[in-house]
């Protein structure tokens, strides 16, 4: 199978996840519910999760959105572990967070119960075994609003029938480079799949880091709908890697030149923006999957990335200022490459 | 000719766009067309919110007829949204909110998934009765393949299987 060529690799495919969408029968959906039925669908799903005979209950937390200061929440967003939606206090709302963060509940978002399951690499199976475990344990406690024709019924009519989105991050800096982008999102967008920038819906891509996930809710089982985005991303893959290989080929210099001085910026800046970050982090990332730059692995660039995030640093290092707060990343980055290679 | 866009270039191409049913005719030079094509794709991918798409289709919808918008005025009795709120925000109140705009619903979803019927995952607890059906519509589907193939001691055999379950189901 083609898919299984490409499955794990993650020179190009960051992470995977997948999101199920549920409601609670018998209760109206999060916008029509009043102050005390969130408080209800809450302790419902915190019980479920975290009672006696949970599977969950060891390695589960509870965080109720409204005792989270600001920078922690922001962190979270920008982990893709809440949406920014789970952000506004207005309504009484909360997340069960596993240890290991692969694995984020929100409660309370545009549906009742938003479970979220992540891996890194490309391992949508994974994150689909994990995320149907959690809903089968809730539907053993909880009746799930559904319907025959619809299926699982959501606030908004395009996720209902599965309430699943399957999504992967990619990074695609020779596509991108190639302006080949545009192609791409017009015939993505009439396969039934969608493709955004880091930060979901209406977001921009930075460090050519886009999000491919699909449309389609209704009609085809959650197997087909995956099936089809691993396709799909396959040949994704297979483009970047035909692409970038001919680009290296006939601008080899140019690349390593751009390679190198990325590395170089990264050991010696003393002030660093997270926009320059991601550029060069791609730009190393590039290098890495070219064998340019060797004794990196993706899995440890990706944590630097959670490393240097806004809120990651004003958390760690209590620093708010923003100048205050890119010294703090250049720091971290001089470190980091000048110990590595 | 000029182009339209920038009245600087040749007018090289002719763009034909389909606003709301209605054909308009663009002609334009290469590097206008080629910033046309961007801002459709952007517009297309970006900018595409489900509010503005799920609104911008029912739009299209109310303009046809009168009868629709007294159709607006339809309230779940459940939670209260009204058909009007609904092609505002794009968003519904509640589970019921799906039988009261049914009719409607239908046909939007056919837009927008392009199917109105599940055939994901079915909840265990309420899911017996349904699984059962769909396992019959599977069956009769394949006996009919069968026949069709003349192999009718394979159509038996599923003949028999499918008396089995409705057997059991009474």
């Amino acid at each position: 199978m083609e898919c299984e060529k490409y499955e794990k690799k993650n020179d190009i495919v960051i992470s995977s996840r997948i999101r199920l969408a549920r409601n609670i029968k018998n209760f109206p959906f999060v916008r029509k519910l009043n102050e005390k039925s969130q408080e209800e669908i809450i302790d419902i799903c915190k019980k479920t999760v975290l009672g006696e005979n949970s599977p969950l209950k060891n390695n589960v937390i509870f965080l109720n959105m409204k005792d989270v200061n600001e920078v922690d929440k922001r962190n979270l967003v920008e982990k893709h572990l809440i949406s920014t939606q789970l952000m506004d206090n207005s309504i009484k709302r909360g997340v069960l967070l596993s240890n290991d963060e692969k694995i984020s509940i929100m409660l309370n978002e545009e549906d009742h119960i938003r479970i979220q399951s992540m891996a890194s690499g490309f391992d949508l199976d994974l994150c689909l075994k994990n995320a149907n475990e959690i809903d089968d344990f809730f539907e053993e406690k909880i009746e799930f609003g559904f319907d025959e024709q619809f299926g699982f019924l959501t606030c908004c009519p395009t996720n209902v029938g599965t309430g699943m989105r399957a999504s992967v991050m990619v990074h695609l800096p020779a596509l991108n480079l190639g302006a080949l982008m545009d192609k791409l999102i017009a015939s993505l967008s009439q396969l039934g799949m969608t493709i955004r920038g880091m930060y979901g819906e209406g977001s921009k891509s930075v460090g050519n880091i886009f999000q491919i996930s699909n449309q389609i809710t209704l009609g085809i089982t959650e197997n087909e709908a995956i099936e089809k985005l691993k396709q799909i991303v396959s040949e994704v893959i297979e483009q970047e890697e035909k692409v970038k290989n001919a680009y290296y080929k006939e601008n080899k210099y140019k690349i390593e030149d751009s390679v190198m001085r990325s590395l170089g910026i990264l050991k010696y800046c003393k002030i660093l923006s997270n926009q320059e970050f991601m550029i060069l982090f791609s730009n190393i990332r590039f290098g890495i999957s070219l064998e340019i730059i060797k004794g990196l692995n993706f899995e440890d660039m990706q944590k630097l990335v959670y490393q240097v995030l806004p809120s990651s640093i004003t958390k760690k290092y209590n620093v708010t200022n923003n100048t205050e707060v890119d010294v703090k990343r250049a720091e971290i980055t001089n470190n980091i490459f000048l110990n590595l290679i | 000719m000029k182009c339209q866009i920038c009245s600087l270039r040749e007018a090289s191409a002719h763009l034909i766009r389909i606003v709301h049913g209605k054909k308009e005719d663009y002609y334009l030079c290469d590097q206008c067309l080629n910033f046309q094509k961007d801002i459709i794709n952007l517009n297309m991918n970006f900018d595409l919110n489900v509010k503005d798409f799920i609104s911008g289709l029912f739009t299209e919808m109310v303009k046809v007829g009168k009868k629709e918008q007294n159709n607006l005025k339809i309230i779940c009795s459940e939670c209260g949204t009204t058909f009007e709120e609904f092609t505002k925000t794009g968003k519904l109140g509640c589970s019921k909110c799906y039988n009261t705009f049914k009719n409607k619903l239908v046909v939007l979803l056919k837009k927008i998934q392009g199917n109105i019927k599940h055939n994901g995952k079915v909840p265990k607890r309420t899911g017996g009765e349904i699984k059962r059906k769909r396992e019959i519509e599977s069956l009769e589907a394949e006996m009919s393949q069968e026949i069709l193939k003349q192999n009718f001691e394979k159509a038996a055999i599923i003949r028999d299987k499918l008396k089995e379950i409705r057997k059991e189901e009474n």
